[in-house]
């Protein structure tokens, strides 16, 4: 027994020295032995010619105040971000009496330009699809009644301006919030048998949203993952005495995602 | 490069995999539609008779008829389901209020339909079964004509009480009619789906509700 203590104490005294040496010499400066410079010597710059600033933030001091962030190389400060998102969603109000289901069938294309640091404008091209089957349910119709297995489809095609505001668009996590202003495309369709009653429209569409940017490779400008929730309200009203209506549709969606900053 | 392949299949695996498309099993395992006449009163009839023959109807004038032995249970179903709402079943010479007709519909391309549905109201069955020498029908206004579904049963009620109390009726009042899609297959009827049919179609409809006391 005490033999092996012993051995323990002497394994774990061992490891700290090691580790203490690694620790120590890492932080010993090395001395480098470079090799003479090969070719012509560079000429100096010529009379009033002024050196451009070389700025190595965020490892010195804080950019000056006339810092051209579409230069830089990080995704935050990137001219342009791109994004493409599975869109997952759930009908809130008439929609939700309407169509009960989490709508799973969803994507959403983003493109943002950044204006300044933190304040961004873009379009963004949604799509939603709503979709139920209801079993075997009683509709009443003019002097009778319909009974029968129903699929009812709603999608949303949402082509919107944004505006967009990063709150921290140097950090790891950059959340931001924003608003969208467009159109939506509804159509909407009601299958029993082989009958399908249809209807489309376009509407005006408001979708406050916010998200944030997790960046995760820095190749191509830089880019990551994207997080959202988005809440759609739309002036579109749409359905049939006999089967339902939705008036003035809306719907909660979250979205998760890739964005590529070039 | 290696990124943007492994969006894209993200993306695409997730619509696609998401996207629904109508069931054609779920959107066709029963309908029934029913239509009955508002001017009608059902409190005031009390006896129905029930033809015993199951016809028919194509583009052809066919005389076909559905063997006996496969007709017997829609026949039984229409009775049963009467006889339940207080109606007394007599024999079509025992002079019924109401007469009860089946009929299955075979590539029938033209129907009258009332808007919103295409298969419903007022085919034509088998008037001359019930004595009377008219061969028209005469169905609520405001039905247009559309194409007809291939393979659906149709049950009718006319009021023949009407006919016999006017002197050379031109006409038969159809009152109620029951649509079931579905019913006749490519090789048979599906009898099961008619009984079933018919019962839904007195469950959708209380107004017939029996003889007022």
């Amino acid at each position: 027994m005490i033999i092996r203590c012993l051995n323990i104490v002497c394994v774990y005294s061992l490891l700290c020295a090691s580790t203490l040496v690694g620790v120590a010499s890492a932080q010993q400066p090395q001395a480098v032995r470079r090799p003479p410079p090969v070719g012509p010597r560079p000429m100096p710059p010529p009379a009033g010619f002024r050196q451009p600033p070389m700025y190595h933030y965020p490892s010195m001091a804080p950019p000056p105040e006339s810092y051209d962030w579409t230069a830089h190389e990080t995704s935050h400060s990137s001219r342009s971000i791109v994004s493409l998102s599975w869109d997952m969603a759930v009908g809130t109000g008439s929609l939700d009496d309407y169509i009960g289901d989490v709508s799973l069938a969803g994507v959403q294309f983003e493109a943002n330009w950044f204006l300044s640091e933190r304040f961004a404008l873009g379009f963004s091209f949604g799509w939603n699809r709503f979709s139920q089957v209801f079993r075997q349910q009683t509709y009443p119709i003019e002097n009778g009644a319909l009974t029968g297995s129903t699929h009812k489809f709603v999608d949303f095609v949402t082509p919107k301006f944004l505006a967009r505001y990063h709150f921290l668009p140097q950090g790891k996590i950059q959340p931001y919030v924003g608003a969208g202003v467009g159109l939506a495309i509804v159509s909407s369709d009601v299958y029993i048998a082989d009958l399908a009653v249809s209807s489309s429209k376009a509407a005006f569409s408001l979708s406050p949203e916010a998200g944030v940017l997790l960046p995760l490779w820095s190749s191509y400008g830089s880019g990551g993952l994207q997080l959202g929730v988005r809440y759609t309200l739309t002036t579109a009203s749409f359905g049939s005495q006999v089967f339902g209506s939705v008036h003035d549709a809306k719907y909660l969606s979250w979205q998760i995602g890739f964005f590529q900053a070039m | 490069m290696k990124q943007t392949r492994i969006i894209a299949w993200l993306v695409l695996a997730s619509v696609s995999g998401c996207v629904s498309f109508p069931d054609s099993d779920v959107l066709f395992e029963s309908v029934v539609l029913t239509h009955y006449d508002p001017k009608a009163n059902f409190a005031s009839y009390t006896t129905f008779s029930v033809n015993p023959t199951v016809s028919f109807i194509d583009n052809q004038n066919t005389t076909e008829t559905l063997d006996p032995a496969l007709a017997a249970p829609l026949i039984d179903a229409a009775k049963k389901n009467f006889s339940d709402r207080g109606y007394q079943h007599v024999e079509a010479d025992q002079s019924p209020d109401l007469g009860v007709d089946i009929v299955l519909i075979r590539t029938v391309n033209v129907q009258t339909f009332p808007p919103y549905f295409w298969w419903g109201w007022g085919w034509a069955g088998n008037p001359g079964w019930w004595g009377f020498s008219t061969s028209a029908y005469v169905m609520p206004p405001g039905w247009v004509v559309s194409s007809y579904a291939t393979g659906t049963m149709e049950v009718q009620t006319f009021d023949l009480k009407q006919s016999r109390a006017e002197e050379n009726a031109s006409d038969i009042p159809l009152l109620w009619e029951a649509t079931v899609y579905g019913v006749l297959g490519s090789q048979s009827a599906n009898v099961q789906a008619g009984v079933n049919g018919i019962n839904q179609a007195f469950t959708q409809s209380p107004y017939i509700a029996g003889p007022q006391p």
